[in-house]
């Protein structure tokens, strides 16, 4: 049993209060079942993640990081989402620079109504992650 | 005429002068004295001026008027401290001039041999060195001061001579870049190169671009309970402490590479000797052109504006 568990992908997620965070409730309320790997954390903003703790979830030993975020648009706070896909491509292009797997950080747009997407992203991620090396991203 | 009896006459006329003194090892306000001390164009570079200038206009723009020395790569610092308001360049005339490079021992530093910007950027005066010499007003407010001191002259300027200055530092820089990709790239490499790194911090003290008050590194935020500790190890089995050891130079890195510089200052500070000029400086500019930016330049800072029509495949 605790062997089978190591080898199961660990996501950090960063949802979105007003989105992102509604849509994993509304795939909850609505039965829907999803990769259990994600380990949801509320921000009140996508905008509010900082670089740094975009990168810190793997050193600690996680195999991905997903950030979800209101559509273009429809950001809560008018333009956090936009800030954060630069910061997102920040992260990303530091990693790619040093030779590290920058697919493993994914952005995505899922609004309140959309649970079915949030539940596909999520279980689409783990499947990605599930064929790439565990616990490698910075050991 | 020289840079020195420009500064010389300013200071006369009642400027105040930020220039560096004792041959680089200070930079320092100057409003008389004894000049023979003052060396705007020093033989050592050992702290940015731009980070000296932002401690003193902090808090507000300066009374009086005053002539700031800057190297590019100080100018270019500063700038973006402006920026991030931790400087002010109102009353402020800036003096730039074509940087030739500073010594470590015998050597050129790595920063300096592959300078890509070793000339000023948008100073209000520019002390021509490569392709002729003399003094150049580049703004109005330098053409005045030059005419009200009398120092206004034509500057020949062999442009030839400046691109073969640049290709050379270019042809230094290349190589920088192949050293790079076996020093930095993978985990492997990575923790090897930075596997001397004892957390000191000192890179990040002198950077002229990193201005928080309290650095996260330095925060609470790697204060963990012993029993994280011991569930961590239980899980690898060997556990390195401190936590954050590479986490430090990432997370520095994401925290300022759109603003770096490329100074080289990080890799003077570093106690071990690690080849920190070459991880700060390809890694950034990498990252800057991806926003499109310079530092230094007019543009707004890449982390706090956006286009909508940018990086669509992320999302």
């Amino acid at each position: 049993m605790k062997e089978k568990e190591e080898k199961e992908p660990v996501i950090i997620a960063f949802i979105c209060n007003w989105c992102a965070s509604a849509a994993a409730d509304l795939a909850g309320t609505s039965r829907m079942q999803y990769a259990s790997n994600i380990r949801p954390i509320r921000v009140m903003c996508s905008g509010s993640i900082d670089t740094s703790y975009m990168l810190k979830p793997f050193l600690d030993g996680a195999d991905g990081v997903f950030i979800g975020g209101c559509h273009p648009g429809d950001c809560h706070y008018i333009d956090g989402n936009y800030k954060a896909r630069r910061k997102v491509e920040e992260v990303k292009e530091i990693l790619r620079s040093l030779g590290l797997d920058d697919e493993r950080i994914r952005l995505r747009w899922i609004s309140a109504s959309e649970g079915k997407k949030f539940a596909d992203e999520v279980n689409a991620f783990a499947e990605e992650l599930k064929s790439k090396e565990r616990g490698r991203a910075m050991p | 005429m020289s840079l020195e009896a420009l500064l010389q006459k300013a200071l006369e006329e009642g400027y105040l002068l930020f220039t560096p003194i004792d041959n680089g090892k200070n930079n320092a306000l100057v409003a008389r004295g004894d000049s023979a001390k003052i060396t705007p164009i020093p033989e050592s570079f050992n702290y940015s001026a731009a980070k000296a200038f932002s401690k003193i206009t902090r808090l507000g723009k300066l009374g009086n008027k005053a002539l700031v020395v800057l190297k590019p790569c100080e100018e270019r610092a500063l700038r973006e401290l402006v920026k991030l308001k931790q400087a002010d360049l109102e009353n402020v005339i800036t003096v730039g001039y074509d940087c030739l490079g500073f010594k470590n021992g015998e050597e050129m530093r790595p920063a300096c041999s592959t300078c890509s910007y070793p000339f000023p950027l948008s100073t209000d005066i520019a002390y021509i060195r490569v392709g002729g010499e003399g003094i150049k007003a580049n703004t109005d407010s330098g053409k005045t001061l030059l005419t009200e001191l009398g120092f206004l002259k034509d500057v020949k300027i062999d442009e030839k001579a400046r691109e073969k200055f640049l290709e050379e530092k270019w042809k230094n820089r290349k190589k920088m870049e192949d050293e790079f990709k076996g020093q930095f790239n993978g985990y492997e490499t990575l923790s090897e190169s930075l596997e001397d790194c004892m957390n000191c911090h000192n890179c990040m003290a002198v950077c002229p671009v990193c201005y928080c008050q309290e650095c996260y590194f330095d925060s609470k935020a790697f204060d963990y309970e012993p029993y994280r500790y011991e569930k961590a190890v239980e899980k690898r089995g060997v556990l390195s402490v401190p936590r954050d050891k590479f986490l430090f130079h990432l997370g520095r890195l994401a925290h300022m590479s759109t603003l770096c510089v490329g100074c080289g200052l990080c890799e003077d500070a570093c106690p071990k000797d690690i080849e920190l000029t070459k991880l700060f400086k390809i890694v950034s500019e990498r990252v800057q052109k991806q926003f499109d930016y310079l530092p230094g330049s007019d543009k707004e800072l890449p982390l706090s504006t956006y286009r909508e029509d940018e990086f669509t495949d992320l999302g």
